[in-house]
């Protein structure tokens, strides 16, 4: 008995929410609009954030450092350091580059048809050391691990190209926290805006909550149908603001596949994009009107 | 039963509404509470309704001290009573029908109670035929009705009204007492603060007299004559 209550007075809360979205159709409008354009602005800050993220995750991949073994190693040592390279904590994977391989390189690919330049260099005579290139697990202790690669006999010197990386990533950072906080702000704007128009909703219907005390509704009764309305408004927006993101994005992308940008970083693709899009939007729309209705209502609740 | 013991209100503001009051009213009994503007009497149908609390004293209804219970069971206590108002405090975009079914939606009641029990309170106060219409296409009285039947229409043992003749002429407002004394005959008790002296003078029922926060006079049967307020 006590749940088909509750379930009449969910129905009826719910069909009084969709009155009153009608009902006060220009307040709901101007509510949709708020809502969908402060998601608007949340939804673009997340996808900036998404693509910082994704863009440091590639330079971190890219972390590595180049080790150079001294001339008179021999190959049993090589092989031995490359051991003792892998033994280190932060050190992801390695590969070895033989002075041979070098030289090969440098004249089949980069002096190709210019060996001028080479001068009197051979394989006998070989400018190029034995090396390894380490790839680092975590580029944010890259200065430790490099001093403990120093550290190894037999190693010549290691080149550390972080510095540049580190303050790509610390910019990136930044970037991040930014987004982050603006993010925030603006979640807590449109709940300030969404619940002024709501009060004006309930100020237009005080007589009604009015009523319905005197009668003897409970708070939670009275209470519903508002959220209910949040809820509607804050939900459409967030299909709205959803939607014409997406096309954004996607517009976006495209225009990105076919620019010279596309080699110098990745854009992250759409499809990864969309759960955590759609999810981020309808929670903040839903909240977006719950708290803004919530806090709209409590005045009018004390008769 | 009702009963009111050394009940003190004072406002925030200073005013001293009611001054340590006794009063005790059966179940089934009908009420007049008259006095000059400001003597107390809305205090007391506010106090009953929790709208207000008291300052010092007790009010027991059904055996239960109201003074005590907390803002949660409030609703409840409403419950057990029907209000009526002055100006109606109608909905002007539902109808009738839709004006009395809100009351019972309020205690969710169940569409088929609903479909059931509306008509018949309609019945009572004479308003089945313009349940379709909105209560700004009805008279004063007819309002009136419809807040009537709203109040009675989850069957409440104790009818408050607030000036419920204030605003309607004295044969509309006679033709309100009607109905009034019919809920009463059924078992309702009926707790009527009023200015209305034919209304009073003619009822012959239980008159409590209040001025400045004090009962001044309880008597049953009696008359109005209160002392007009000096100029």
């Amino acid at each position: 008995m006590n749940t088909m209550l509750s379930l009449s007075k969910l129905k009826y809360s719910l069909s009084q929410a969709k009155k009153n979205v009608i009902r006060n159709g220009l307040m709901s409008i101007a509510s949709l609009f708020t809502t969908t354009c402060c998601l608007l602005i949340i939804g673009l800050f997340a996808i900036i954030t998404i693509n910082v993220d994704s863009i440091t995750e590639q330079i971190k991949d890219q972390c590595e450092v180049q080790l150079y073994i001294n001339e008179d190693a021999s190959d049993e040592r090589i092989s031995q350091i490359g051991d003792e390279i892998l033994a280190l904590p932060n050190v992801k994977e390695i590969s070895l580059y033989t002075k041979e391989q070098m030289f090969e390189y440098a004249m089949n690919d980069v002096f190709e048809g210019r060996e001028d330049l080479v001068g009197s260099y051979t394989q006998e005579d070989n400018p190029f050391s034995d090396s390894y290139r380490i790839t680092l697990s975590d580029i944010s202790l890259a200065k430790q691990t490099v001093s403990e690669l120093e550290q190894i006999a037999d190693v010549s010197h290691v080149e550390n190209n972080q510095d540049v990386t580190n303050m790509v990533l610390s910019v990136s950072d930044s970037i991040q926290k930014l987004s982050i906080i603006i993010m925030i702000i603006l979640l807590i704007a449109s709940i300030v805006i969404i619940s002024n128009t709501v009060r004006l909703t309930v100020f237009n219907r005080r007589k009604e909550i009015n009523i319905m005390k005197y009668i003897g509704a409970t708070d939670r009764f009275i209470r519903t149908p508002f959220i209910f309305e949040g809820i509607m408004i804050g939900f459409l927006g967030a299909v709205i603001s959803f939607g014409l993101i997406s096309w954004g994005y996607i517009t976006l992308y495209d225009t990105y596949i076919n620019s010279a940008l596309k080699g110098v970083f990745d854009m992250v693709v759409y499809s990864d994009l969309i759960l955590i899009l759609g999810g981020l939007f309808i929670v903040c729309g839903c909240l977006i009107g719950i708290v803004g209705s919530s806090i709209s209502m409590r005045k009018y609740l004390n008769v | 039963m009702i009963e009111f013991l050394k009940v003190t209100k004072e406002y925030d503001n200073g005013t001293l509404a009611l001054d340590e009051v006794d009063v005790k009213i059966e179940n089934g009994e009908f009420v007049f509470l008259v006095g000059s503007s400001g003597a107390g009497k809305t205090t007391m149908t506010k106090l009953l309704m929790r709208e207000e609390n008291v300052t010092s004293g007790e009010i027991y209804l059904y055996g239960e001290d109201i003074t005590k219970i907390s803002q949660k069971e409030i609703p409840y206590l409403r419950r057990k009573m029907g209000v009526v108002f002055q100006d109606f405090r109608l909905l002007d975009d539902r109808t009738v029908f839709e004006n009395v079914e809100f009351a019972m939606r309020i205690v969710g009641a169940t569409r088929r109670e609903i479909r059931r029990r509306v008509p018949v309170v309609l019945n009572m106060v004479g308003l089945n035929y313009k349940a379709k219409m909105r209560p700004s296409e009805l008279s004063g009285g007819e309002q009136q009705r419809v807040a009537l039947a709203r109040a009675l229409v989850n069957n409440p043992s104790l009818l408050i009204a607030d000036e419920p003749t204030g605003n309607l002429n004295p044969k509309v407002a006679m033709e309100i007492m009607d109905i009034f004394e019919n809920i009463n005959k059924m078992g309702t008790t009926i707790i009527m603060a009023t200015h209305a002296k034919e209304i009073v003078d003619v009822m012959k029922k239980r008159v409590i007299e209040i001025e400045d926060g004090k009962i001044v006079r309880d008597e049953v049967g009696g008359e109005y004559h209160v002392k007009p307020v000096e100029a």
